[in-house]
């Protein structure tokens, strides 16, 4: 585009056109767009009267406020992030057996939404104490700058973890402890803080939360209770983070015999889940609820016995599953460690509510049209050893298909195929395509 | 200027490097605790903070030794009723090492079995709620040494004011609801708020503080976290939404059986963890209480 100004733009006999989406010159005799100050003020005017009117969702283009053209001004030395550019990579150093947190770390720096956020400094504080001191969506946002400053020297998250443990005591205590809780208990921090001070907090509920960490992973997850006798269904829909799928054996048949309530029943080998589509299905499969379960049945008022469904209402943007690879039944703990293959890609769509058949038959997997249920893989979390001691790496997605593990403060190239074989026990996955609320 | 940034920053693809080009040595890196403002090896600063904050296992015996010592040192030796089994303190404890070599050798051969807090698991087994935690003081079997040395000093009406000054002046001093006895620990000490401490002070120093104020100068068992918890999950139960996305981690197959056994799972999964912990609203508000009661009795 030339900027320099068109000399033909006052001319009236040199030829001209205008585009009708963004209001912008192309001269002929140029043989390029051109710009001037006042008919870009006309057109960002029409346009921003014509998204007012609720025509379209307008995407308005940043526009640097004085204080933004200044700071632009002062600060020349611009930043391009090639793909082969190690900006967004950095390690973490351990700070004693907390590799569970850096896994976690790792993982959220590398989660699309949430960097574009905090990269575009959407964060606004509002917990003022000591300033900012105390608040863990200000520490995140400093570590994504690290993260991005270009500085490759090893990271030491000192603070943040001073910051966690003062603000969750649950977790505190140098011991070897557990990523998935880690990554729950974190969001669950990031949240309160995101809406503390605000009267967000008597106001919201999960459901209907605007903070940025409900908005990328609260999900709803919908459970439809049927009574056998007079068939009514009662539904609730619990607002979710994540989705923990259980491996192994099938504790219930395929509702023949009642199961006992702990230990594994003899279930036939096929069907212990070997991939994330199986634990899914496994998940949404209806279940008979046995005959000590009954439950009072709210329409026709005895206490009966239920079929329960589990499927996904509403798709959060980042979609994490939890393999529960760790077993505690009939007092022993042992980790389970068969092989569960992952997709690179996942289309959700059969296991949501709309998906769903009548209570007696399996789920169909539909061949998904809507593309809005598809999701890729952006993180892995994995655990090595025993249950009592072992550590945690991860693998994160860089720009479209780079992969790289991240073990404490080495990170290394990984290969797409290292990724999918490995073991897998978090399993991060983001929306393809963000629809407009 | 753009090729110059492709050469700064560009990835390494060697092997047997990673990507920013270093030979994966292990990192001698520092870091200044923000607790005590120490300069400490970066990857033992966990531990340290543990410490530092007051929670780890000898804490506790730290902090009632400090101010036994404040006391025995200030007031002479007849002062004190308990006796504190000092010698067999010492043995175990990594901090004060009076056989620094024996100190060594058991700190590397806990580092080697991996497992400090083995006795943990059977312990968290037990749950987590409240009425358990009576359970929790009989049943872990290296708690009986402590018994002679609690991490609180009682009969503060009997002290002159020459023992309360020196006491609150070496130690946090906040008066427990549960034991009415005076906290240990150091001025800095967690569990407490300054104002708190304020407010100890004025009442063993100050001017004629009637006995109500007993109420005032602990709240001890109720801590802010708490307050939210509780709020949040009052008010979510009232609103109908009786889960937040912590509470309701979808269940698999079977539904009060798996969550019973999900809510055991929580309490001693996989890693070694502190109190059972589940991440609901509920019985986060229990176990809060319950961390209060451990660690007023600081057997984490």
């Amino acid at each position: 585009m030339t900027l320099s100004g068109c000399p033909h733009l006052k001319a009236l006999k040199s030829e001209k056109a205008v585009d009708m989406t963004y209001g912008m010159i192309n001269c002929f005799a140029c043989g390029d767009y051109v710009y001037d100050r006042e008919i870009d003020k006309i057109a960002r005017h029409l346009n921003a009267r014509s998204a007012s009117q609720g025509v379209l969702n307008q995407f308005v283009s940043w526009q640097p406020n004085h204080k933004e053209l200044d700071l632009l001004k002062k600060n020349t030395k611009r930043r391009r992030v090639e793909e082969c550019s190690t900006i967004g990579l950095r390690g973490l150093i351990n700070l004693g057996n907390t590799c569970f947190m850096n896994s976690i770390v790792q993982s959220l720096i590398h989660t699309p939404v949430l960097r574009e956020y905090f990269l575009a400094d959407k964060h606004v504080c509002q917990i003022a104490k000591d300033g900012n001191e105390q608040c863990l969506v200000c520490e995140l946002s400093r570590i994504f700058q690290e993260f991005y400053s270009g500085i490759s020297s090893t990271y030491i998250p000192f603070r943040l973890l001073h910051l966690v443990w003062t603000s969750a005591r649950h977790l505190a205590g140098y011991e070897q402890q557990d990523a998935h809780e880690f990554l729950i208990a974190a969001l669950d921090l990031l949240h309160r803080h995101c809406i503390a001070g605000s009267n967000g907090r008597s106001t919201s509920s999960p459901h209907n939360c605007h903070c940025i960490i409900d908005q990328i992973f609260t999900g709803g997850l919908q459970s439809d209770v049927t009574c056998q006798q007079c068939n009514n269904v009662s539904t609730t829909i619990d607002p979710i983070w994540d989705i923990s799928l259980d491996l192994g054996p099938g504790l219930y048949n395929n509702g023949s015999n009642p199961s006992p309530l702990t230990g594994y029943s003899n279930s036939p080998g096929n069907y212990d889940p070997t991939s994330l589509l199986d634990c899914l299905k496994r998940f949404t499969k209806p279940e008979h609820l046995g005959s000590s379960a009954k439950i009072k049945c709210s329409n026709c008022g005895n206490y009966q016995e239920s079929t329960k469904q589990l499927t996904m209402k509403k798709l959060p943007i980042v979609a994490c599953f939890h393999l529960k690879r760790f077993e505690h039944s009939t007092g022993y703990h042992k980790k389970i460690s068969t092989y569960v293959s992952f997709p690179e890609e996942l289309d959700m769509t059969p296991f949501m509510s709309s998906s769903k058949t009548n209570i007696n038959g399996s789920v169909h997997s539909t061949i998904g049209l809507s593309c809005k249920n598809k999701y890729s893989l952006f993180a892995v979390v994995n655990h090595s050893g025993t249950i009592e001691c072992g550590h945690y790496t991860c693998f994160i997605r860089q720009h479209k298909n780079q992969w790289f593990k991240c073990d404490d403060h080495l990170i290394t190239r990984a290969l797409p195929q290292e990724v999918l074989n490995s073991e897998g026990y978090l399993l991060f996955y983001h929306k393809q395509i963000l629809e407009y609320e | 200027m753009q090729l110059r940034s492709k050469v700064e920053h560009a990835i390494v693809d060697r092997p047997g490097v990673d990507v920013f080009g270093n030979l994966p040595a292990k990192k001698q890196l520092e870091c200044i605790c923000p607790n005590c403002q120490r300069n400490l090896a970066a990857s033992r600063f966990a531990p340290h903070l543990e410490k530092c904050m007051g929670m780890g296992r000898n804490s506790s015996r730290i902090a009632s030794r400090r101010s036994q010592k404040v006391l025995k040192d200030r007031l002479g030796p007849d002062s004190l009723k308990h006796d504190s089994g000092e010698s067999e303190d010492d043995y175990n404890d990594a901090d004060w090492s009076l056989y620094p070599d024996k100190k060594l050798k058991r700190l590397r051969k806990e580092k080697r079995s991996n497992s400090p807090r083995r006795h943990k698991n059977s312990r968290l087994k037990n749950g987590s709620s409240l009425t358990d935690s009576s359970l929790h003081i009989t049943d872990v079997p290296f708690k009986h040494e402590r018994a002679d040395t609690p991490d609180s000093i009682g009969g503060y009406e009997y002290m002159t004011l020459e023992e309360k000054k020196t006491l609150l002046m070496s130690t946090c001093g906040v008066i427990s609801g549960h034991t009415k006895k005076m906290c240990t620990r150091s001025h800095k000490c967690p569990q407490h708020t300054d104002e708190q401490r304020r407010q100890v002070r004025q009442f063993l120093l100050g001017t004629g503080i009637h006995g109500d104020d007993d109420d005032n100068v602990d709240i001890d068992t109720y801590v802010d976290g708490d307050s939210q918890s509780l709020r949040e999950s009052l008010q979510w139960e009232a609103a109908s939404y009786a889960s937040s996305p912590t509470d309701s981690t979808s269940t698999t197959n079977g539904n009060s059986h798996a969550s019973s056994r999900k809510r055991h799972g929580k309490s001693s999964k996989s890693k070694k963890r502190k109190n059972g912990k589940s991440h609901s609203f509920h019985t986060t508000v229990t176990n809060s209480n319950s961390n209060q009661l451990s660690n007023m009795y600081e057997f984490d």
